[in-house]
Formats: C-alpha cells, sequence, structure tokens
C-alpha cells in the first residue's frame, strides 16, 4: 500500500502525517496524532460518535479518508475550548447533566457547535435536526437539547 | 396493612442536591479516557475469530497459515485454553469452541498482531471446516423431545413455577377472566462505545482493563480459566461508555488475559459494531400466556401467568432474569392468588442476558394490557382498578406473601400520575385530535426489587483511608458507565462526615483497590454501594470519637491521630436486608425465589398520536412518577429516568433484533433503529419521596423500574387512540396498521 505524507491542520496546528492512502480521518486523529477525544463507535457512519468539524461543518471521521481533508481546518473535541475557558457548549453540557457515560458528548458538543455558528438561537426542531445523526443512549437527549438552548441563550446574552 | 410514615430524613448539605458528575469537565473535553482509548508501550492488536453459522460442529481448524501473516504473534485455540469453561451461574459455554457452535459469531480463536491490520490478516487466514447443523430457532420446538439438544441434559434450562392460593377456582368464578398470549422483541442494548480493552500479563500479575459490570466476576473467571489465583487478576472495569447490562458477563476479560499471557505483551481488542450486534447479549424474548381475572368490583381475584423465555445458546444471567420476571410478574398489585409458571430454552438465537429491567419489563407489558382489557369489559376506568388493587407497605407479595417494605410507595406513586393534567384530561386530548392522527392516553405501573433479592448475599464493600492531613478517599462500588456514582457516593459522605463535598475522593471499579462490591446491576450501585461508603463514614466518626475527639472534629488532627494509632484505613461490608417476614411463604422458597425487601416503583402516563391510515405512532408526552425513597441526586434521578424512557420507547415501537434461523438479519444501527434526538416527546418527572431505612439517606435504586412502564403505557395509548390491542412488541407502523386492519373485518 502506498504512503504518503498528508498535511493536516487539526485545531489550529498543522501536523504532517506518514499514512497510507486508504486511512480514515477517525483512524489518524486517534492512532497516528493520539487524539482520543473523537470517539469509535460504528465504522460505519451511523451513530455520530466520531463526528469533527472540517470548515466548520461536522462530518463523520470514520467515513472520511484523511486524505480528502487535506489543507482544511479540523475542529476536534480537544480544540474547542479556548485556552482554559471551555466553549459555552461544554460548560452547558456539564452542568445540566447532558453527559451521562460520555462517550456520544464529543461528537454531541461539536454537531451543536456547528449549529450555533449558523443558527444561534435555533429551535427545539432546529436542534432535533442537527443531532438527528447523533446517537446517545444514556441521557434520553432531553438535558442534551437544554444544554444547547442555554449555551445559545448565554451566548446572546453576552453578544447583547 | 401499614401507611407508618417515615421521618424525612436529617437535614442534608449535598444529599438532595443535582451536584454536577464528577467526571463532567473532562467527559466534555474529550480528555476522559476510556479502556478503549488506552493505549501502552509495545501493545498488540487482537482479534476475535468468530464462526459464521449458528448451530454445527467445528471439525477441522487450520491455523498454520494465519501464523505466517506477516506481523501475526499469536494465534489462539480452545486448546491454548488451561479450562476452557465459563458461566457466572452455569459453567456451560466454552472460552473457545472446542466442538460444537451454538451461536452465529461464537468465538473459536484469537489473533494478536503487531498492528490491526496484521491481525484481522491472521484471523482472516484461519480455515475452519464445520459441519453445518439446523438451527434450534424457536424456544417452544426446543422444548420439545424431538429437538436437537444444545447442551447435556436437554434444552430446558430452568423451569420456576410457584403458586399462592387457588388460582384455578378464583379464575373460575371470576367475573371477567382476560385469556391472552404477548411477544415481546429481542433488544440490543446499543451502547455507543462498541466494548473492548487491554491485558497485561507482568511479573505474573494479569492486569485486564475491560468494562464489566460485574468485576469480581470478572476476576473469578479469567482465574478459572487460566487455573490461576484470583488475586493474579486485577480487573479495572471503568470508565466505560454505556453498560445497560450488556457488560455484565462474557469471555472478553479472558480473551485480553490468554493473549497477554502467550504474548508476554499488552494486547488490546476493540470490539467492532458487528460483533457487538451479533453477539452481545440481549434483552430476552418472551412469549406469556396470561389469564388475568377480575371480580365486579374491580378487584383482581387471580393470576395465572406462563411464560416461555429464549434463553439462546448459553444460560449466562437467564436463571436470574427468570426468577426476577417470576416476581415481577404480578406487578405492584395485591391479589389473593397467583400462579407462575416460566421455562427458559436453549436455542440457537441470540444470546440472552440483563438488560436494564431484567425480565420485569417482559412481565409488565402482558399484565398491564390484561389490566386495561378487563377495565374495558367491567367498564370501569383502568386507573381505578390499579388503584383498588395497588399494594401497600405490610401487604404479601400476591405470588410468594412476604411481606412489601415500609417504604414502598405504590399507591402515592400511582395517584401522582393519576392527578396529572395529561391523564385527568385524557378525554380532551382524544376530542383535540386532527386529520389522520388519531389521539390516546395510557398509563401503567411497575414494581421492581432493589439488589439482588433474599438468600443471594447481596453485599458490598467500601474502603476509606484518612491521610495524615485529613483528606478522604473512598474506594467503592463495581464500575461507572454514566449513572452519577462517584457523585453519589461523595454526597453521601460529605454529608456523612460533615465535609465538604470537594474533599472527598471516591475511587471506583478497580478489584486491587474496591473491596468486592458486586455487580453494577439490579438498581444496586447506590443502594448498596452507597450503603457501604455511609457505613464506612460512620466507622470513621466513630474511631475519631475513639482516639477523643469530638465536634467540631479537627479533621488534621484526626488523620495524625488515627494515622499513629494504625486506624487510618477503614474496610466494611454492607449486606442487604433479606425478608424477614415471610408471611405466607415458605422458609424453604427463599433460597430458589430470592424475593426482596425492597422494592422501587414507576409510574407513567403516555400520550400518543397514531396515524389511523398508516400505524404511525407519534409519543407526544410521558410523565413518570418515581418511588425512589430519597433523591440523593435529583438531576441524577431524572436524567435516569429520561434515559430508560427512551430505551422504552424503543422497546415499544422500533427496537427489534431480527433473526432468521439463527443468524442475525439487524446487523448495524442501519437496521437496527434507536430512538434519536428527534423522537424525544414532553418528558416530566415526579419524584415520589419516601425514606427506605436501609437505603443511604433513605434512597433506593431506581434505574431499572422507570423504564418498565414505557411500553406497556405507550400500547395503552395506542389502544384509546385507536381500540386495537397491541400483543406484541415492538408496535410497528406496519404491526399497528395490520391490528387496524383486523379490527375492520
Amino acid at each position: 500500500m502506498t504512503e504518503s505524507i498528508l498535511r493536516l491542520t487539526v485545531n489550529g496546528a498543522l501536523h504532517t502525517v506518514v499514512t497510507s492512502s486508504h486511512r480514515t480521518l477517525l483512524e489518524v486523529l486517534r492512532k497516528d496524532l493520539d487524539m482520543t477525544g473523537t470517539k469509535h463507535g460504528c465504522d460505519l457512519g451511523e451513530c455520530g460518535a466520531c463526528t469533527v468539524l472540517v470548515d466548520s461543518k461536522p462530518m463523520l471521521s470514520c467515513i472520511t479518508l484523511a486524505s480528502q481533508v487535506e489543507g482544511r481546518e479540523i475542529t476536534t473535541i480537544e480544540g474547542l475550548s479556548d485556552g482554559p475557558f471551555p466553549d459555552e457548549l461544554q460548560t452547558a453540557f456539564s452542568e445540566l447533566g447532558a453527559a451521562q457515560c460520555g462517550y456520544c458528548t464529543p461528537g454531541m458538543i461539536l454537531s451543536s457547535r456547528s449549529l450555533l455558528d449558523t443558527n444561534p438561537d435555533p429551535t427545539t426542531d432546529d436542534i432535533n435536526e442537527a443531532l438527528a445523526g447523533n446517537l446517545c443512549r444514556c441521557t434520553g437527549y432531553v438535558a442534551i437539547i437544554s444544554a444547547v438552548h442555554l449555551a445559545a441563550t448565554r451566548t446572546l446574552g453576552r453578544a447583547e | 396493612m401499614t401507611t407508618e410514615s417515615v421521618e424525612a430524613p436529617a437535614r442534608t448539605r449535598y444529599v438532595g442536591r443535582s451536584v454536577p458528575t464528577r467526571d463532567a469537565d473532562v467527559v466534555v473535553t474529550g480528555e476522559l479516557e476510556y479502556l478503549t482509548d488506552m493505549t501502552l508501550p509495545n501493545m498488540l492488536h487482537g482479534k476475535i475469530v468468530r464462526t459464521n453459522v449458528p448451530h454445527g460442529r467445528l471439525l477441522e481448524l487450520e491455523t498454520e497459515a494465519a501464523r505466517r501473516v506477516p506481523g501475526v504473534v499469536a494465534v489462539l485455540t480452545a486448546a491454548d485454553v488451561p479450562n476452557n469453561i465459563l458461566g457466572a451461574i452455569v459453567p456451560d459455554q466454552p472460552v473457545l469452541v472446542d466442538g460444537l457452535i451454538r451461536q452465529f459469531g461464537d468465538a473459536v480463536a484469537l489473533v494478536a498482531g503487531t498492528t490491526v491490520a496484521a491481525a484481522e490478516a491472521g484471523a482472516a487466514a484461519i480455515q475452519m471446516k464445520v459441519e453445518t447443523m439446523p438451527a434450534v430457532s424457536d424456544p417452544r420446538e426446543a422444548l420439545r423431545a424431538s429437538a436437537p439438544s444444545l447442551h447435556d441434559g436437554g434444552n430446558l434450562l430452568l423451569e420456576l413455577t410457584h403458586e399462592r392460593g387457588d388460582v384455578d377456582q378464583a379464575l373460575a368464578g371470576a367475573a371477567v377472566v382476560v385469556d391472552r398470549t404477548f411477544l415481546t422483541q429481542v433488544q440490543e442494548h446499543v451502547c455507543l462505545e462498541p466494548g473492548g480493552g487491554v491485558g497485561q500479563y507482568k511479573n505474573g500479575q494479569f492486569t485486564i482493563w475491560a468494562g464489566t459490570q460485574l468485576p469480581g466476576n470478572s476476576q473469578s473467571e479469567v482465574a478459572r480459566a487460566l487455573m490461576i489465583d484470583p488475586e493474579d487478576v486485577r480487573i479495572i472495569s471503568t470508565p466505560i461508555g454505556g453498560s445497560f447490562g450488556s457488560k455484565a458477563e462474557g469471555p472478553f476479560p479472558i480473551f485480553l488475559a490468554l493473549l497477554a499471557k502467550a504474548t508476554d505483551r499488552p494486547v488490546r481488542i476493540v470490539l467492532t459494531r458487528e460483533e457487538v450486534m451479533a453477539v452481545g447479549v440481549k434483552r430476552h424474548p418472551f412469549r406469556v400466556h396470561t389469564r388475568l381475572g377480575l371480580d365486579r368490583d374491580g378487584r383482581i381475584v387471580g393470576l395465572d401467568t406462563d411464560a416461555i423465555v429464549d434463553a439462546g445458546p448459553y444460560a449466562g444471567f437467564s436463571p436470574a432474569v427468570l426468577s426476577i420476571a417470576a416476581e415481577a410478574s404480578t406487578g405492584p398489585y395485591s391479589m389473593p392468588n397467583a400462579r407462575f409458571r416460566g421455562r427458559a430454552a436453549y436455542t440457537n438465537n441470540s444470546n440472552g442476558g440483563a438488560f436494564r429491567g431484567y425480565g420485569v419489563p417482559q412481565m409488565a407489558f402482558p399484565l398491564e394490557s390484561s389490566i386495561l382489557e378487563a377495565a374495558e369489559r367491567l367498564e370501569m376506568d383502568a386507573a381505578e382498578i390499579k388503584r383498588r388493587n395497588i399494594l401497600h407497605p405490610g401487604d404479601p407479595h400476591a405470588l410468594y406473601g412476604h411481606t412489601i417494605g415500609p417504604s414502598f410507595r405504590g399507591a402515592e406513586t400511582l395517584d401522582a400520575v393519576i392527578d396529572h393534567p395529561w391523564w385527568r384530561d385524557r378525554a380532551a386530548w382524544k376530542e383535540q385530535a386532527t386529520g389522520p392522527w388519531e389521539r390516546g392516553t395510557g398509563i401503567a405501573a411497575a414494581l421492581k426489587g432493589c439488589g439482588y433479592g433474599s438468600a443471594k448475599g447481596d453485599r458490598a464493600g467500601a474502603r476509606l483511608q484518612i491521610s495524615i492531613d485529613g483528606s478522604i478517599t473512598i474506594w467503592a462500588g463495581p464500575n461507572h458507565s454514566g449513572q452519577f456514582i462517584e457523585t453519589a457516593y461523595a454526597q453521601v459522605a460529605a454529608d456523612a462526615l460533615r465535609r465538604p463535598y470537594d474533599e472527598i475522593l471516591v475511587v471506583v471499579g478497580d478489584t486491587e483497590l474496591v473491596p468486592e462490591s458486586g455487580s453494577c446491576a439490579a438498581s444496586r450501585s447506590l443502594y448498596m454501594g452507597g450503603g457501604a461508603v455511609l457505613k464506612a463514614c460512620e466507622e470513621l466518626i466513630s474511631r475519631i470519637r475513639a482516639v477523643g475527639l469530638a465536634d467540631p472534629i479537627d479533621w488534621n488532627e484526626a488523620g495524625e491521630r488515627l494515622g499513629a494509632k494504625g486506624l487510618a484505613l477503614v474496610e466494611v461490608y454492607h449486606d442487604a436486608p433479606d425478608v424477614t417476614e415471610l408471611g405466607e411463604m415458605h422458609p424453604d422458597d427463599v433460597p430458589r425465589l430470592h424475593p426482596h425487601r425492597v422494592y422501587s416503583s414507576a409510574v407513567h402516563v403516555a400520550r400518543v398520536e397514531v396515524n389511523r391510515f398508516t400505524g404511525q405512532v407519534e409519543v407526544r408526552g410521558i410523565a413518570c412518577a418515581v418511588d425512589c425513597g430519597i433523591a440523593v441526586n435529583p438531576a441524577g434521578v431524572v436524567g435516569q429516568t429520561e434515559g430508560a424512557i427512551l430505551q422504552g420507547i424503543g422497546l415499544a415501537l422500533m427496537e427489534d433484533f431480527k433473526l432468521e434461523a439463527g443468524v442475525p438479519q439487524t446487523t448495524s444501527l442501519e437496521t437496527y433503529l434507536i430512538p434519536t434526538a428527534g423522537d424525544v416527546p414532553e418528558l416530566e418527572t415526579i419524584i415520589v419521596e419516601g425514606g427506605e431505612e436501609t437505603g443511604p439517606f433513605g434512597a433506593k435504586g431506581i434505574a431499572e423500574v422507570v423504564l418498565v412502564p414505557t411500553a406497556p403505557a405507550i400500547t395503552a395509548a395506542i389502544r384509546d387512540a385507536v381500540g386495537v390491542v397491541v400483543d406484541r412488541l415492538p408496535a410497528t407502523p406496519e404491526t399497528v396498521y395490520r391490528l387496524m386492519e383486523g379490527l375492520k373485518s
């Protein structure tokens, strides 16, 4: 299998990875870059646990080849906080018990981040639609939906 | 009948507050390292080689080619397992198949390689010669004498029977008898983390990082299979990405130990979603024949339940599931006559195991549905019938006759839902239906025991250390998979010691550090583990008093004095109370039936819309009242309830793990559907407090009981909306449509 040099911009930093061309972004993030915040749930693009942002849009890293996203801005859960200051979504998820086992949480938060970036004041239906591809088996989603609303409200409150 | 009031707990600072979960900050940043995220230096990767037939004989296993694959370090087969047996209750399962194949996906070999790809290539190079045999796929046929036996002694794993009173006579004299057979499906847990872990063998000691809800049992099963001392096995079982019962059993920790020993290197195995779907344990499907008799006043006079349980290929926890189902067959109701007959049958289908509720949802669906039908025939309100028959503390249990403990709040829990606007306003809800969407409302109730039950030796340990600077560390509890457990333990300890919550460190899920705590199951993690934590704290306080310190305690001084006297480490065991008031129960039956002293209850009201043209059901609202003793962490109670309700909606309407002649058909999340954010109705949790004297600060376990009423409440609402009796789960659009068509003809 041919190996090639990939240049990936992850959380603002440029990483050079020597890897075979068939490897997924999920594998490269978790194994080559040792960033295990992005979770492996199914490898089939069905559960959403591996969601990352590529140019601010959610993508399933388990069915995305690393080579497809060369030169684009990749954001993982590790890169969401601003230094020591967590993203509003991270704070809200933590406060409202929106994470139980927590395995879906990184993907949930990134899908929610993308939503709030384009729709700062979403309705519950907007949230449900944005999170439709992210499965959670613990929470029943209620606390997650509330956390997205809370983060949106706080962000809007600050902007005013 | 006693209705003694239980005193409210002493004023608490932390117990009763919705303290955020302790690990929340590292979960939301992705920093929390799950067991499948772990990497150790020099680590190998393992792959499990599985069969692709549900029933057959393994004639030959050719491994030479696999051993020659570049990067393959070890290939292990049954011959490499020192003692090839497995099974917590009945040791009827091989670790690796050595002859008979009993399940699609049975493990036959293990491969370790330097990379995942090498291990996969090695696994693919293994050749199997298998004599295929016809699958035993219907549990009723499995029980016939003509069926091929899957185990020595035949396919009847367990038959459990019990009768109180005279059911036949009672039914003969009843005003109405509802006689119906109900079917429930196979449900898959769908933990978001597929499962896996790392094994290491070093200096004669095994360390196994594997998500297991019974670390102590995993420890002894590894020791048994490898013929080593359990003391040489350390299981670290936390943190894991969901469990719900799925991680309570199985050969996985043994696989890791075998590979680590054979290669002398750490080995990680991460299961694929397809593997988990195919071979992971599932909720048992039940076929339940119910005959329920009531008198003209709506009092239940007798109940006859005959259940056939598909246990799948191996016993696992099926015997325990059957006994918990038997106890729950009479629900939260009082009645003078009841009979249960349950048979668990071996088949080549999915392996039945623990799943939140443990046989109780499969009992509540037939019983609640039958009560509804009886109510209609008596032209009475279903809720009123429940109220007339609800158990009260001090009543005899309907099937066994032992006394229901004083903390049971079934009546108050039922009333909380009867008083809920969604139940009160059900006529208006129905009338306001529009377009093709008919509307309905349903109510359902349930009870479930806390802990393992009497004569099971239910015990949880806790260890507590005070350092010379006065800081406190507590080791307790089997594992953490999302249920606020370290948080709740710290709340209990902070109030017991009257210290700030943040000063209490809690460690769970490590057999080296935590004294044997039993399982994270049976609604017992808080009830039992929290009880052990409380006892450890009380012991510490009494030692502090004994060294001459009075209130307010100077914790530095306490740490120094206890340290100097060698009293700084406390280790205690908390035993669950067995039933003491046997009532009509014969003492000899206690070890066979394992009745509980402590029960929780839950009641749901569900409002739905049903499309009269397509049969599609939309759940619009579920309110759940839960009898939890004291809510140590109300947000935790609500979180458990909401999560359980969504799993219950899946059970009611969509989840259906299908097999054909033992071969799984729903092999991924593309075909096995679970609720998403878009399926969330309006939810409400009503906490009904009481106070259980044997639980920490009065707490009982609730994480299972809150799932139980969901499906029967929804099917009752469907009946209210479109008039059909849903007698099988799930109530998919196709099922509901066919039932509606049946009404027309």
